[in-house]
C-alpha cells in the first residue's frame, strides 16, 4: 500500500508540473500525451507502455482546440491518469489470468480496462479546469489594486500567482483519481468474467481505429479523401518493395 | 528603444501569458505581466510607469503565440507615446481591433493545422524509431512555435503597427491549408506502417501481397467512415463507448445467466 501511495503522489505530482504545459506556462507542448505518457511511464518502470498509451491517445485527443472560453477535453490528466493506474495494476498482477495471458497481454488488457474506465472522469477534469478559471479572477482584481499603489512587482506576482493554482488543483485531483482508479481497475480484474476480459483486447483495436479516425478528422479537407487513398496506395506499393513480400 | 536584455525579459514574459487566464477578463493581467519590463526601462519616473501599464490591466484574449507581434508592437507604440507622437487610445484600439483576427489566425494555424502535423509525425515516428519520436514531435512544434514568439516580438518592436503587414504577408491561413494536406499524406502513411506493425505483432506472422493490400484498404474505409460518424456532431469518446459498451454489458448478462443456471 505505502508503494501505491508513494506511486500515486510520483504521478501527481509529475502530472501537475507537466499540466501547466497545457494553458498556464510555455505551451512547449510536453503536455501532451505522447510526452507526458512515456515520461510517467519511465518513472514506473514501463516506457514502453506509456508511449503505446501516449500514441493513442495524442491521435484520439488530436482535435481538442482551446478556442476562446472553450475548455476541451483534459488530454494530460487523462494521459497521466490511464498511464499512472495500468502500470500500478500490472505490478499488482493477477493470479487469476496467469494461466492465460502472458506479460505483455495482460498489460494490453489492463490499458483497455483502464482507458474505458477512466474516460468518462474527464467531465471531473473539466470541472477542475473551469474552477481554476475562476478563482483567477480574483488575482486580477489584487494586481489591479496593488498597481493603483504603485507596486509593479504585484502584477508579476499575482500573474505567478494563477500558476500555482493551476499546480496545486491538478495535483489534488490526479493525487485522488489515481488512488480511486487503481481501486476500480483492480476490482474489475477480480471479479469481471474471462468472456469480457478477453473482449478487451478487442477494445484496444477500436481504439486504434477510433484514434486514426481522430486524426483523420483533425487534418480533413478539401481533397484530403483522394489524398489519403492514393498515399496509402503508393505507400503500400513502396513498402511492399522495401519489404520484399 | 529598449534594450536587448529588456526583449528578453518580455519573450520570456511571454510563455506565462496564460498563467492566471480567467473567464472574466481571460489573458489581461498575463499580458500586462509580459509588457511590465519593457514599460519599467521605458518611463523613470515610477508614477508613469504605472499609468501605462494601468491601460494595459484591461480584457485581452488572443491566440498566446501571436500576442508576441502583439506585445512587440504595443511596446513600440508606448515609445512614441513617450514621445508625444500619438495618444494612448491608439494602443487601445489597436489591440482590440487585432485580438480577434490574431486568435482565429492562431488557432487555424497553429492548433488547427501544426499541432496534427508534429502529433501525426510524432505517432509515426514512434512506430519507426521509437523514443526518438517523442523528440521529433516536439522540435517539429517548436521550431515553429518559438519562431512565431521571437520573430513577432522582435518585428512588433520594429514595425510598430504595420506588424500587421508583416504577418499577412507570412499567409498563414493558406499555408495551414497547406499543412494539413501534407499531414493527411503522413496520415495515410501513419495507417499502413500501423497495419503493418499490428499484424506482425498480434498474428504473429507475415501476410502476403493482396492480404496486406485488403487489410490496409478496408482499414483506412473503416477509419474515413469512422471520421464521418464522428465529424456528425458525435465525440470521439462517446463512440468509443457507442460501440463497445453495449457488447461488454451483453457479456455480463450472458455471464450471470450461465452461473445462475448452473446453480440449478
Amino acid at each position: 500500500m505505502d508503494l501505491i501511495l508513494w506511486q500515486s503522489f510520483l504521478v501527481a505530482f509529475v502530472g501537475s508540473v507537466l499540466s501547466l504545459d497545457r494553458t498556464a506556462a510555455l505551451q512547449i507542448m510536453i503536455s501532451r500525451p505522447i510526452v507526458a505518457a512515456p515520461v510517467i511511464g519511465y518513472m514506473l518502470g514501463d516506457t514502453a507502455a506509456g508511449l503505446l498509451i501516449g500514441c493513442v491517445l495524442e491521435l484520439l485527443f488530436i482535435g481538442g482546440l482551446p478556442v476562446g472560453a472553450y475548455i476541451p477535453p483534459h488530454e494530460t490528466m487523462i494521459a497521466m491518469l490511464v498511464t499512472g493506474i495500468s502500470i500500478i495494476v500490472n505490478n499488482i498482477g493477477f493470479a487469476r489470468f496467469s494461466w492465460k495471458f502472458g506479460e505483455s497481454d495482460m498489460m494490453i488488457l489492463v490499458i483497455s480496462a483502464t482507458l474505458l474506465t477512466m474516460l468518462p472522469i474527464d467531465i471531473v477534469c473539466k470541472r477542475v479546469d473551469t474552477a481554476v478559471r475562476v478563482l483567477n479572477t480574483r488575482f486580477f482584481y489584487i494586481a489591479d489594486k496593488d498597481l493603483g499603489k504603485c507596486n509593479i512587482g504585484g502584477i508579476i506576482l499575482n500573474n505567478m500567482k494563477g500558476l500555482g493554482v493551476f499546480f496545486i488543483l491538478n495535483f489534488l485531483t490526479l493525487f485522488v483519481l489515481t488512488l480511486a482508479g487503481v481501486m476500480v481497475v483492480s476490482f474489475l480484474f477480480k471479479f469481471l468474467p474471462l468472456t469480457v476480459i478477453m473482449l478487451l483486447a478487442l477494445f484496444s483495436i477500436i481504439a486504434l481505429i477510433i484514434s486514426l479516425s481522430s486524426a483523420y478528422n483533425a487534418v480533413y479537407g478539401k481533397g484530403s479523401l483522394p489524398l489519403l487513398f492514393t498515399t496509402i496506395f503508393f505507400g503500400f506499393i513502396m513498402l511492399i518493395l522495401m519489404r520484399g513480400r | 528603444m529598449i534594450s536587448r536584455f529588456t526583449m528578453l525579459k518580455v519573450f520570456l514574459n511571454s510563455f506565462f501569458i496564460q498563467s492566471s487566464w480567467n473567464f472574466e477578463k481571460m489573458q489581461g493581467l498575463g499580458f500586462a505581466a509580459a509588457i511590465a519590463p519593457a514599460i519599467n526601462d521605458m518611463h523613470q519616473d515610477k508614477e508613469q510607469t504605472c499609468r501605462a501599464l494601468k491601460r494595459h490591466m484591461v480584457f485581452y484574449n488572443a491566440h498566446p503565440y501571436m500576442a508576441s507581434p502583439i506585445l512587440g508592437a504595443v511596446i513600440k507604440m508606448e515609445e512614441d507615446v513617450k514621445a508625444g507622437i500619438r495618444g494612448t487610445d491608439d494602443i487601445s484600439s489597436f489591440k482590440e481591433s487585432l485580438m480577434g483576427p490574431y486568435g482565429a489566425i492562431g488557432d487555424t494555424f497553429f492548433w488547427g493545422s501544426i499541432r496534427p502535423l508534429a502529433s501525426i509525425l510524432g505517432v509515426l515516428s514512434v512506430l519507426i524509431w521509437g523514443l526518438w519520436g517523442v523528440g521529433i514531435f516536439l522540435v517539429t512544434y517548436n521550431i515553429f512555435h518559438i519562431w512565431m514568439r521571437w520573430s513577432g516580438l522582435h518585428k512588433g518592436c520594429k514595425l510598430g503597427e504595420s506588424v500587421v503587414d508583416y504577418i499577412k504577408s507570412l499567409e498563414l491561413i493558406q499555408w495551414a491549408a497547406r499543412v494539413r494536406l501534407f499531414s493527411t499524406m503522413l496520415l495515410g502513411i501513419l495507417l499502413l506502417v500501423a497495419i503493418f506493425k499490428g499484424i506482425d505483432i498480434f498474428m504473429g506472422q507475415r501476410l502476403i501481397g493482396y492480404q496486406m493490400f485488403l487489410a490496409s484498404f478496408f482499414s483506412a474505409i473503416c477509419v474515413v467512415l469512422l471520421a464521418a460518424i464522428i465529424r456528425n456532431r458525435l465525440s470521439v469518446l462517446l463512440s468509443i463507448y457507442l460501440l463497445f459498451l453495449p457488447t461488454f454489458i451483453f457479456l455480463i448478462i450472458m455471464d450471470i445467466i450461465l452461473r445462475v443456471s448452473k446453480l440449478y
